[in-house]
């Protein structure tokens, strides 16, 4: 089981509620707690964008770190490329900031 | 006591046509129009990267769409319309939550799964053209200016009207501090942070039932109150400080007393046959009447209703949380009416338990100007429910702060949207003038300084219809922008066409008409509202003329900037009719 799908698991984000008190759990967590796990999760994606500049800045001509260690770290980051590719060429639009708070009416 | 005289009634009748909604028109729409197809891969499972993308089960993403969409403007929105009596306003909430409120959420959500996920922005973009982004942009601005304007006005009066309620909210923030600080730094387990809040938030509410000091008044009538300074500086440190120490935990614990009072007030009006709460306020009033000054400023029946009741009914911001997050997170796209259909149907039922609140206020109390008075409404509803006269103060505190304390969370992310919105317009513009609003200080300071110019009007009805407005003109944008795509699909759009029609041309009109009230007090050179006599006696007519001159611009602005959005849309849908069908 990846990473993500354990963190997945925990936070009921595939859950498709399946028995009345599965269905329960899931309304709960998504009423109470799966705005704030949601802004966590882009607080901590920003705080990880700074470490993949770090790691793999050398590659774009952003040399921040030496490659005596890029070299070393990068096997570390492997696991994570193609969702670091997804977030990297994604259209960065205003509207993003909804993430930040969401009842704004 | 016949049963329709109690708000038991206009909620069963609420449930009955919301059930209809569901279960009937959206589920015609679902399958006929959108075709829904559990095995068409969504944004979610296409774009993975387990920040923004990636599947949700219905269940926690309906909860999710409910909490984001459920704040201040349904239990606000219906005080106005009460102007004019409670059966339009109960008329028009059935009205648009069977055929425009929903439609609006679940349309703009299946719009941006059926566009990779896109957020409105680029949709416009793609779908209307350039202009409809800046657009976009520039309205967007204007929307956070007369929000903030609206909540401030809202906070000033409760905190006024209602002693004790500063202190409750201190303690509030404070907590929300040390939530902020208990979840992040702490790394304490989150059920255990949660308690500790709800613990405090129960203090907070009871420091506001004891503690009621300095009486009402004692800082200058409201709004004209010096409360506005401690509100502001609490708001622009809110701004400025990092998102994980205010606003997060703040957004977070707010929703506690939101979801207390609103199963609060559903339980008081299923219960009114019981506890012998009945219906107050006049079934009907007068359609116009410009004698009276109330009357005046809200305009005629048609527009002002129809953007009065705001997010009870119909609001423009759920289709930016529609396309802006959910749509990203939808597992499969039989999805998309539970949680968009699904979790507005429930808003219009905290809709119009809001709207059972405010008719149960003795016609004397002029609900219909002040927007504290939901509080005294809210108790009357529920005290009999948890235990009669002597749980008022606890009651009425209650529903005081629930309402500052949700006002100043929105306040603050609104403060930090302005910051950002204004570093990107103006931040990087080549006149060094233009490039300060763009600084985060000036754009902190100013985010909350040009409402407070809308706030010294003194006129609630005035800058809630202007809020209202700008909401719901949002809203006909979200359904036109809808028809645009189903006709280059060339599919059935009248559902969403019709409905954005009727919602551009009266929100329109609406701005023109407030337009014109604030017009006709500066040209003349009269007092808008009773209280601009505190300015005209302190400062002299000239800051009373500036100041309504202020939202004379803002309203012509507005109104400028919707009639374009009007003629873009409308040459969108010339176009498409005009290009060859589009696969999906």
């Amino acid at each position: 089981m990846t990473f993500q799908s354990r963190v997945r698991k925990k936070f009921r984000l595939g859950t498709r509620g399946e028995t009345l008190k599965d269905k329960l759990k899931d309304l709960l967590f998504g009423f109470f707690f799966y705005g704030l796990h949601q802004q966590v999760t882009i607080t901590a994606s920003k705080y990880r964008d700074i470490v993949h500049i770090l790691i793999l800045g050398e590659a774009f001509g952003i040399p921040i770190l030496g490659n005596y260690y890029t070299l070393r770290l990068i096997p570390y980051l492997i696991e994570y490329l193609p969702e670091i590719k997804e977030l990297a060429s994604k259209e960065v639009d205003i509207l993003e900031l909804l993430h930040e708070g969401t009842a704004v009416h | 006591m016949a049963i329709h005289e109690t708000p038991f009634f206009m909620v069963a009748v609420g449930l009955l046509i919301y059930a209809l909604a569901y279960w009937g028109y959206s589920k015609i729409v679902d399958k006929k129009i959108w075709q829904s197809d559990p095995t068409r891969p969504t944004p979610a499972h296409l774009y993975t990267d387990g920040v923004e993308y990636f599947p949700v089960g219905r269940y926690v993403l309906y909860g999710f769409q409910f909490n984001s969409i459920a704040a201040l403007g349904p239990i606000l929105g219906p005080g106005i319309a009460l102007l004019f009596g409670w059966v339009p306003a109960f008329l028009w909430i059935i009205f648009a939550a069977l055929f425009i409120g929903w439609v609006q959420d679940y349309s703009a959500l299946f719009l941006s799964v059926r566009n990779e996920g896109k957020s409105f922005g680029p949709i416009a973009y793609s779908l209307v053209g350039p202009q409809a982004r800046t657009l976009l942009l520039g309205f967007l601005l204007f929307y956070f200016l007369l929000i903030t304007a609206a909540f401030m006005f809202v906070v000033i009066v409760v905190i006024d009207i209602f002693p004790g309620t500063f202190w409750s909210l201190l303690v509030l923030v404070l907590t929300a501090l040390l939530v902020g600080h208990l979840i992040f730094n702490v790394r304490m387990n989150v059920v255990t942070v949660t308690l500790i809040a709800v613990v405090l938030l129960v203090i907070g509410v009871a420091i506001g039932a004891f503690f009621k000091w300095p009486p009402t008044g004692a800082l200058g009538k409201a709004p004209y109150s010096l409360w506005i300074i401690p509100v502001i500086i609490l708001l622009v440190a809110g701004a400025l400080l990092p998102l994980p120490r205010l606003i997060t935990p703040m957004n977070y614990i707010a929703y506690y007393p939101v979801i207390v009072a609103i199963v609060a007030l559903i339980v008081g009006s299923l219960l009114s046959p019981l506890t012998g709460v009945k219906i107050e306020q006049p079934a009907f009033t007068k359609f116009y009447d410009p004698e009276n000054p109330a009357f005046f400023r809200s305009g005629p029946l048609w527009p002002a209703l129809f953007v009065s009741i705001a997010c009870g009914a119909i609001s423009g911001w759920h289709s930016l949380i529609s396309t802006g997050i959910t749509s990203k997170q939808l597992d499969v796209e039989t999805d998309a009416r539970p949680v968009g259909a699904g979790a507005m149907l429930t808003e219009n039922t905290v809709g119009l338990t809001a709207l059972a609140a405010w008719v149960v206020l003795s016609p004397e109390l002029q609900p219909r100007v002040n927007p504290a008075f939901f509080v005294k409404g809210a108790t009357t509803l529920t005290a009999p429910v948890f235990g009669g006269e002597s749980v008022v103060p606890f009651l009425e505190s209650f529903f005081a702060i629930y309402m500052v304390f949700m006002a100043m969370t929105i306040l603050t992310i609104l403060g930090r949207y302005w910051r950002v919105v204004s570093a990107e317009l103006f931040g990087e513009s080549k006149y060094s003038a233009v490039r300060v609003f763009g600084n985060k200080y000036v754009a902190s300071v100013l985010g909350f300084v040009l409402p407070t110019l809308f706030v010294l009007t003194g006129s609630w009805i005035n800058i809630w219809l202007y809020f209202g407005g700008t909401n719901q003109l949002l809203a006909g944008f979200a359904l036109l922008i809808v028809a645009v795509y189903l006709l280059h699909q060339r599919k059935s759009y009248a559902y969403s066409f019709i409905p954005g029609i009727f919602m551009m041309v009266t929100t329109i009109a609406a701005l023109a008409y407030q337009a014109f009230v604030f017009y006709d007090a500066t040209v003349n050179a009269k007092l808008l509202h009773p209280t601009q006599a505190i300015l005209r006696d302190s400062v002299g007519i000239g800051a009373v003329i500036a100041v309504n001159a202020f939202s004379v611009t803002v309203g012509i602005i507005m109104f400028i900037m919707g009639i374009v959005m009007f003629y873009l849309l409308l040459r969108a849908m010339v176009r498409a009719r005009a290009m060859p069908q589009q696969t999906q």
